[in-house]
């Protein structure tokens, strides 16, 4: 298991493409690339 | 912009705070369609799927109906009676705030902690209050009467794969008219899916998920999930079809999550969940590619399909 691969990455990702100026959510550890 | 999450949210607390930060416009939840032919009773039932930041779960919409006459028609008993309510409710709100603060000076740390926990919710509630106090005077967008009569209906459990096209043509439409630009739609709670009678399933995904191997659970489980991807397909399309207040797809502007909180059911394996993200070309996604997380675990070697159904062949793998 990637214990990296943490689906709050993503929710991250989605709050940063709608405008939400944060670099962490919940227990992100980096913003997953799409 | 619009962003519309459907899954289960693993995340759904910090989901909710942070969207909170930046969303003005109501959202919209739509919840759990087989309670849509129960009887309404005085306490509302409450959504197992969107919580504030606290903990407190906020009510759901169920009834189609109800999901329109929220963003289309004017409060029951009119704008007047509607201001007063939320101004009674913001008064009672006050008057509770000053009496909490007059205990706190009396309390021990612990419940200072409780208490910090409960003002969260109070001013949670407050800002909801003001914004919906706002919103009233917000003028109604005109909807045309295809559309109304295409969505302003209730329709039985039964018929499944109608009420979830109809929820996501209410979603589509409150995207369209920017009545909300945050949506979420669970297509059953975890201990109350319902069956699909109108493809020959009769059970609910949560029996079906605990197949323990059965070949025709498993079959009839792939079915359901096959049935539950062709209804978020069918939005997906609506989106690309419709234009929003640009004249641009809403596809583009949208970006819509499908999921859940679990990989493999029968076992609750809540690791490697299978997620789809469609939309949001227009902010800047890159499509058309499946990102596996798996390749990039210690010891990964491959997968191969057993009898429960699939695992990962790893020396690092967890169960």
């Amino acid at each position: 298991m990637n214990t990296d691969a943490h689906m709050s990455n993503l929710l991250l990702l989605m709050a940063q493409r709608m405008g939400v100026e944060t670099d962490k959510f919940g227990d992100s550890n980096k913003v997953i690339e799409v | 912009m619009n962003y519309l999450s459907q899954s289960w949210l693993i995340d759904r607390r910090h989901a909710l705070r942070a969207l909170g930060t930046c969303i003005s416009l109501p959202a919209l939840e739509c919840m759990v369609p087989l309670r849509a032919a129960e009887e309404q009773t005085a306490t509302p039932k409450r959504s197992a799927f969107i919580y504030l930041a606290n903990g407190v779960p906020l009510p759901a919409l169920r009834r189609c109906s109800e999901i329109f006459a929220s963003m289309f028609e004017e409060p029951k008993g009119g704008k007047t009676a509607q201001r007063r309510a939320y101004r009674q409710e913001g008064s009672v709100l006050d008057s509770n705030l000053a009496e909490v603060r007059r205990l706190e000076k009396k309390m021990g740390l612990a419940d200072k902690g409780r208490l910090e926990q409960y003002l969260t919710s109070v001013r949670e509630t407050e800002i909801r209050t003001r914004r919906a106090d706002a919103w009233i005077d917000t003028p109604l967008p005109a909807v045309s009467d295809a559309d109304r009569n295409r969505t302003n209906r209730d329709i039985a459990t039964t018929k499944a794969g109608d009420y979830f096209r109809t929820v996501y043509d209410l979603m589509v439409l409150a995207f369209q008219t920017d009545v909300t630009r945050v949506a979420t739609f669970s297509l059953g709670g975890e201990g109350d899916a319902f069956a699909i009678p109108e493809i020959g399933i009769t059970e609910s995904r949560h029996q079906l998920s605990h197949h323990a191997g059965d070949p025709v659970y498993m079959e009839k489980l792939m079915m359901y999930d096959t049935f539950a991807i062709e209804q978020f397909s069918y939005f997906l399309t609506r989106l690309s079809e419709t234009k929003d207040l640009s004249g641009k797809p809403l596809l583009g502007s949208t970006m819509a999550l499908f999921g859940s909180g679990m990989s493999y059911g029968h076992s609750h394996g809540n690791a490697n969940l299978p997620l789809v993200l469609a939309g949001g070309s227009d902010l800047g996604l890159k499509h058309g590619s499946h990102l596996d997380f798996n390749k990039a675990a210690k010891g990964f070697e491959g997968y191969s399909l057993g009898a429960d159904g699939g695992r990962i062949t790893s020396s690092a793998a967890a169960p």
